[in-house]
């Protein structure tokens, strides 16, 4: 199978325009419409009333809650096809087992004749405590990663890392606010996940990159911007192989847990993943490698790396329109190979230099 | 090539595997959190009386108002009930039960202790032992003895006398007046070291009122050990009686303890360990009566069995579901590797699964719903261990190297870029666990073990079983790159 040469760097523009207008919009919705949070947050009273009469409205269970002494009441039908089997209440935050909160607690289930009841409460500080530590976590994370990933590979890689890092976050926030998408502690969990899961794909690529950078100056390979380039393209595969068994199980989960009603948790967590693991993998190729090249770029070593490209090209006369085209196939390609192979065989090629490294 | 280790390596691998399977098979199964089996799960947050400042033994008084509050909720008829100290947090777990109201009411109830003169001593075996209240049902069912009244109260376990009759080891009963003392007269409770004897002891700081009575009251008891009588009193926490001081020779009659404040001498004949615990459990009783924390609910759940079962299964068919698409797909993608990378992603089901039954009988490990989600999301980062090897080895093929070579070079580097990203994700792993509460430390835990799993099974059974079916022949150039039926043409025109 041969490599790809796609050219993910020449089109940085484009790929900035892209997350550049998904970033914008994410900022906006969230901006106009909020987020909509779980009572884990905000503290509240949850009930989850299981086979209810089928012919139950929710404008019914909100004014029985409200008489019964709730406030702030939401409630919403749950179906499984055209049969209403379940119903979602919220009301603000009621002491457990106190006499409002059972009074609302027995009117509900006298209205809706529901078989079950699954109850939920969260005082009110404790919200912000849960939201407070996974604040901190993440700042911790991120200060232990960009030391890592410094000390492993190189302190702009890891920069670049945390930027596609922050703009999978933020599309993904953003898409929930959009549809207005209930935000659980499920959804922290996927949101610290896709962390990780978009960290390691940004450190596949810069580990192949660096990889590389011994044969830094060969030819298609004569700045960071072809090699980048040449590096996305031998791990282009991958990150889509990679996606695809990521998705499949989370996938399952999504539309195994949209049939399943107390499985709230489980399709909150997918759906999440879902979306933040799509945008993690266009960033890992498009944001993250791009990104690094225009950090590299503020080094003069690769100015004049450039420059001297950019000479031969127009020697060559290579159209100037396209500056960062990789014109030599990149390595590893079965149309590179005839160049290469011969020193590879005679066994003076990559591994020689391999071994001075 | 020295083929040994790779077999050994894989037999290795393989045994692990028969056992996990055996184990499995002989019906262990991994321990179910309450989103699982339906029951009651909350976390109770310390409610310190207004006024009061944090103590710095916070900590020692919320793990003593556990005891209190276990000793309860054994009146629940719970099964496994798992009460827990999580930072200052009281995480309460009781699968099965329903009932919020009494839960709420058994927990909520702060722990009382007092001070009451001692009638008379009901060891077991004794006629009146037989009398209420029944020392072996759970606590909460005993009938409360009001401050203002006197009347029999059970001993703690500790203290036990065994019964003559059946050898059976039953705790003390106790004859006692009304409460003379109660926890707010305590200010203080010190363990020490006596002036001269250097024995442990526990200090008592009263307050003014307290020192009073405890005057009158210790004057009281000096007078009944002068007449040869017992002359003792109970501390007595949460209708428990903790312990029996008596009042020592030097306590005259008609004088008593006077200042408020006082010393208690541990029982005598116990080695200075044993002295040391005894008066740092009473010193812990007493403070733990003095203060009396309300625990308040942070959050309360409870889960429905019929939806717990549910989720379960949802999250299983989810489990199940993902391993086979996926293995399909490295299967069509990848053939031999893919099919390496197949097994692979069965034994990491395998391994987790008996893995978290190991956990639930060792350590009582429950796994909950954020953990099947953590599980199952550790499938995509299982399968993407194998899918960087098998294209580092399509890579290496593709350079003109011999699919022999190839395996080795290209495991070396997958190895190293597996590593690093491995190494990110436990990082996140670990630093969730430790720092955050609630589901997302079981989501957490269950994706760092599966992270080391992953590096487990990469080295020990992808890398041999690679190296082997290269060496035999059935991973060729032909089948790393079948695919792309371009390159087969390359291939083809080149052979």
């Amino acid at each position: 199978m041969r490599t790809p040469t796609l050219d993910f760097v020449g089109n940085s523009r484009r790929w900035i325009a892209i997350s550049g207008i998904l970033i914008a919009i994410s900022l906006l919705a969230l901006g106009i419409r909020g987020l909509d949070l779980s009572i884990d947050f905000v503290g509240g009273n949850a009930y989850q009333l299981v086979d209810v009469r089928a012919d139950v409205t929710a404008a019914e269970l909100r004014d029985a809650a409200t008489d019964a002494g709730a406030q702030d009441v939401t409630a919403q039908l749950q179906t499984s096809g055209e049969e209403t089997t379940g119903a979602l209440v919220r009301t603000e935050s009621l002491e457990p087992a106190s006499e409002v909160e059972r009074a609302v607690r027995a009117t509900l289930v006298e209205v809706s004749e529901a078989q079950e009841v699954g109850f939920e409460f969260v005082g009110p500080v404790w919200g912000q405590r849960i939201t407070l530590q996974a604040i901190e976590a993440l700042l911790v994370f991120l200060v232990v990663v960009v030391l890592y990933i410094t000390f492993r590979l190189e302190f702009k890689m890891a920069a670049a890392s945390i930027a596609a890092l922050l703009h999978d976050i933020v599309i993904t926030i953003g898409i929930y606010a959009l549809i207005g998408f209930n935000v659980s502690p499920a959804t922290v969990i996927a949101l610290l996940t896709i962390l990780g899961y978009s960290l390691y794909d940004s450190v596949v690529v810069f580990d192949r990159v660096k990889e590389n950078t011994v044969n830094l100056g060969d030819p298609g390979l004569r700045s960071y911007r072809e090699l980048v380039n040449a590096s996305l393209n031998q791990v282009v595969y991958r990150s889509i192989n990679t996606s695809v068994t990521s998705l499949l199980p989370v996938g399952a989960l999504l539309v195994i847990g949209a049939q399943v009603l107390g499985a709230t948790t489980l399709q909150d967590l997918a759906l999440a993943l879902f979306l933040g693991m799509g945008v993690g993998v266009y960033s890992s190729l498009f944001v993250a490698g791009p990104l690094f090249v225009w950090l590299k770029g503020f080094e003069p070593e690769e100015q004049r790396r450039l420059a001297k490209a950019a000479e031969q090209d127009d020697t060559e006369e290579a159209p100037s329109t396209a500056p960062a085209r990789v014109d030599a196939p990149a390595p590893g390609s079965p149309e590179a190979r005839a160049p290469i192979t011969t020193e590879y065989v005679r066994g003076q090629g990559k591994g020689k230099k391999r071994r001075k490294r | 090539m020295d083929k040994r280790p790779l077999y050994v390596s894989i037999a290795f691998v393989l045994l692990i595997a028969v056992s996990a399977g055996v184990y499995l098979g002989l019906g262990a199964r991994p321990n179910l959190g309450l989103d699982l089996q339906g029951g009651i799960s909350a976390i109770y947050t310390p409610r310190l009386p207004p006024g009061e400042e944090e103590p710095e033994d916070l900590e020692e008084i919320i793990d003593e108002t556990i005891e209190v509050i276990r000793a309860r909720v054994d009146s629940l008829g719970v099964a496994e009930p798992d009460i827990a100290r999580v930072g200052t947090d009281v995480q309460v777990q009781l699968p099965g039960v329903a009932d919020a109201e009494r839960v709420q009411e058994i927990i909520g109830t702060t722990a009382q202790l007092s001070f009451r003169r001692v009638v008379r001593d009901i060891p077991p075996g004794s006629p009146d032992y037989d009398q209420d209240p029944d020392c072996t049902a759970p606590v909460d069912e005993r009938a409360p003895l009001p401050a203002d009244e006197g009347g029999i109260l059970c001993g703690s376990l500790e203290e036990s006398a065994d019964d003559p009759e059946s050898g059976e080891a039953l705790p003390m009963k106790y004859e006692v007046g009304p409460a003379e003392l109660t926890g707010d007269n305590i200010e203080d409770a010190f363990v020490q070291l006596g002036t001269g004897t250097q024995a442990f002891q526990v200090g008592l700081q009263l307050d003014d009122e307290g020192g009073e009575v405890f005057a009158a009251v210790t004057s009281d008891l000096a007078c009944e050990r002068d007449q040869g009588l017992d002359g003792r009193f109970a501390i007595v926490l949460d209708d428990i009686v903790e312990s029996t001081p008596g009042v020592n020779p030097t306590v005259a009659c008609g004088v008593g303890i006077t200042g408020g404040s006082a010393t208690i001498t541990t029982a005598g004949g116990l080695t200075r360990e044993e002295q040391e615990a005894d008066a740092t459990d009473l010193a812990l009783v007493l403070r733990t009566g003095a203060l009396p924390i309300s625990l308040e609910a942070s959050t309360f759940q409870t889960v429905s069995p019929t939806l717990g079962a549910e989720s379960l299964q949802a999250g299983l068919l989810a489990g199940l579901l993902g391993l086979v698409l996926v293995g399909l797909w490295l299967l069509w993608f990848y053939r031999w590797v893919g099919a390496i990378a197949v097994i692979g992603i069965s034994f990491y089901g395998l391994f987790i699964v008996a893995g978290v039954a190991l956990m639930g009988q060792l350590i009582g490990f429950a796994l909950t719903l954020a953990g099947v989600a953590g599980i199952i999301v550790s499938i995509g980062i299982t399968a993407d261990s194998s899918i960087i090897y098998a294209e580092r080895i399509r890579d290496e093929v593709n350079l003109g190297k011999t699919v022999r070579t190839a395996v080795v070079r290209a495991f070396e580097s997958a190895w190293r870029t597996n590593l690093t990203g491995n190494t990110v994700t436990i990082a996140a792993a670990a630093i969730l666990y430790f720092l955050a509460v609630g589901p997302v430390r079981g989501f957490a835990l269950m994706l760092g073990i599966s992270n080391v799993l992953d590096l487990f099974l990469m080295y020990f059974f992808s890398r041999p079983t690679a190296y082997v079916l290269a060496d035999r022949g059935l991973l060729t150039r032909r089948s790393m790159r079948a695919v792309d039926p371009e390159a087969r043409v390359t291939a083809g025109a080149r052979a």
